[in-house]
């Protein structure tokens, strides 16, 4: 069967999550997709982490959803396989807990979320910008949907 | 002596890029480092959104001098995947030679960093003297030396000539040669290997749970490659080695930079002796049906991955990218700390971070009147409009900036 190592690793998620059959599904070869519940998130990534075996946190999108802010984890196998897991939170209080306790090097992700969309996450610090500039005013949120394209005005640019 | 901090950047001599490195010192040991990166942060993610499929390929083209092709690949994998539109195999293979050109290139320029950050400037004359070598024949094949605009929704804008697979052939031969030597410096040069041995050193536990990739990675005993590992383009039916090394420090991320470029020939004569016959390029539709994608490319410097979401528009929903160096900025730090001063700036160098080079200036030859002059700027700019006049495209009375172009 062309598709066995996906499906397999599906069967395992299904069934230790005992979550209905329409929330993982197996894209292609080495692409399978999952959508978890906030509450259960980390625990999901400690079984992908430890028990399935997947090494390798590529990276973390963030994403303007309408009314909810979601997240996407691609995780990797050193057999090609990327799981990418999906959580959500409404927009109002796009509060995440932190990979970096499994994943190290996930801190730059996070904060590129908290920058970029406005989310927060629970175990890093918050008070680091990435990507955007250290005076770039509070809750301005680019990769929101509904930001203003114009650029703000931006404290101490140009200054020595 | 108490400790020192030392901010280096983000505007440094030693640093090709703007970036930040907090150092703390202990003497001339460092005992702590820092990384701030986002300086060049240009909104690209943003900007695509607002853009169609197409012409976010040349805006993605231009994340990066040297990897354009990666970027663009990377993100053109997802559009095609979304679409459920299969490239023909001729555009896999041209897409895979000129991927492979590129890490050519891109690893001699690594190459010549490498040396001029310790002092070893012939080996920098050397290296980006061949370099041009390659540079020249991807300018030839594709029309530019980087952002080669090879790419396109379907498949690839430009095929490969039985002269063209000939010239390839004989420019590839010449690097190996060339690359045979640098083996034998990176593996026999004493001062080099004195310089490189136990510098930045990064365990393979460290590169695993950093989250290390690309040459930075393999030279820590990790066998990972996408190309290898999550085939795409050409690379599931091409045989090659993944190249790995066990010391795990700036010599080990030579030597398989080195002996990498000597898969990139392997791969390349494969290409040319096995390249299918047929079309370049498919129809792509103008809207893209709703749908997502992730997709990954083993760039010169590592794992280059961007997802894309579709609204069934003719603009994506979402374009994300994460390059090599972002996956790496954690293992620098990690092997900065420890070592000395000095070495600061070849151990930042070692990951390759990203960099462009696109200035240049071009000699031009009249055939006709034999003369032989290097252009300037203004004579550039003036000899591409006359060029594009001549050849049907008048830009006279278009403003830019309230400045007539043409």
């Amino acid at each position: 069967m062309m598709l066995e190592r996906e499906e397999a690793v599906r069967r395992q998620l299904i069934e230790w999550l005992g979550c209905p059959e329409d929330k993982c599904r197996v894209q292609r070869a080495r692409r399978i997709w999952l959508e978890v519940a906030k509450e259960d998130f980390i625990k999901v990534v400690d079984f992908i982490a430890n028990t399935l075996k997947f090494g390798m946190l590529c990276t973390i999108t963030g994403l303007d959803a309408g009314e909810e802010i979601q997240m996407i984890y691609h995780f990797a196998r050193d057999d090609g396989i990327v799981l990418n897991v999906k959580q959500s939170a409404p927009k109002s209080d796009p509060v995440f807990e932190t990979v970096t306790g499994h994943y190290q090097g996930a801190t730059l992700y996070e904060i590129e979320t908290m920058n970029l969309l406005g989310t927060s996450v629970k175990g890093i610090p918050d008070d680091i910008r990435y990507p955007l500039p250290d005076g770039w005013p509070e809750g301005q949120h680019p990769l929101r949907k509904d930001w203003n394209r114009e650029v703000p005005e931006i404290k101490g640019e140009g200054e020595c | 002596m108490g400790k020192v901090v030392i901010p280096i950047g983000p505007q440094h001599p030693a640093l090709k890029e703007p970036e930040n490195f907090v150092i703390t010192l202990d003497g001339e040991k460092v005992v702590a480092a820092a990384v701030n990166l986002g300086y060049n942060h240009r909104g690209i993610e943003k900007a695509c959104e607002q853009r169609t499929y197409l012409q976010d390929i040349y805006l993605i083209e231009r994340i990066c001098g040297i990897c354009s092709h990666a970027h663009s690949t990377a993100f053109i994998q997802a559009a095609e995947e979304i679409a459920e539109v299969e490239i023909p195999r001729r555009a896999a293979f041209i897409r895979t030679l000129i991927g492979e050109l590129e890490r050519i290139h891109s690893h001699f320029l690594w190459l010549g960093v490498a040396g001029h950050e310790v002092g070893f400037d012939t080996l920098f004359m050397y290296s980006w003297r061949d370099r041009e070598l390659v540079l020249d024949l991807v300018a030839k094949l594709t029309g530019n030396r980087v952002n080669y605009g090879i790419n396109t929704l379907g498949g690839v804008r430009r095929d490969i000539s039985p002269e063209e697979a000939a010239e390839i052939r004989k420019v590839i031969g010449a690097l190996e040669e060339r690359t045979k030597y640098y083996l034998g410096i990176a593996s026999e040069e004493t001062t080099l290997i004195s310089r490189f041995l136990n510098v930045g050193r990064l365990s393979k536990e460290d590169a695993l749970r950093l989250g290390a990739t690309g040459p930075v990675a393999r030279a820590a005993d990790i066998k990972r490659d996408v190309r290898k590992d999550d085939p795409y383009a050409a690379y599931g039916e091409i045989p090659f080695d993944v190249i790995t090394d066990t010391h795990a420090d700036v010599l080990g991320r030579t030597l398989v930079r080195v002996k990498e470029l000597m898969e990139c020939y392997k791969i390349i004569r494969y290409i040319l002796d096995n390249m299918p016959e047929g079309l370049i390029s498919v129809r792509f539709p103008r809207r893209v049906p709703e749908g997502e994608a992730f997709s990954r490319y083993e760039a010169p410097r590592g794992e280059d991955v961007h997802y894309v979401k579709s609204n069934g528009m003719d603009k994506p929903e979402r374009v994300k990218v994460r390059a090599p160096t972002m996956a790496n900025a954690a293992s620098v730090a990690h092997m900065l700390s420890g070592g000395y001063l000095a070495d600061v700036p070849i151990v930042i160098a070692a990951i390759d971070p990203c960099f462009s080079c696109t200035d240049r200036t071009i000699r031009v030859r009249d055939i006709f009147r034999g003369s032989d002059s290097v252009l300037d700027w203004p004579a550039l700019r003036d000899y591409s409009i006359r060029w594009y006049r001549e050849n049907g495209l008048d830009f006279s009375g278009i403003k830019l900036f309230g400045r007539e172009i043409g």
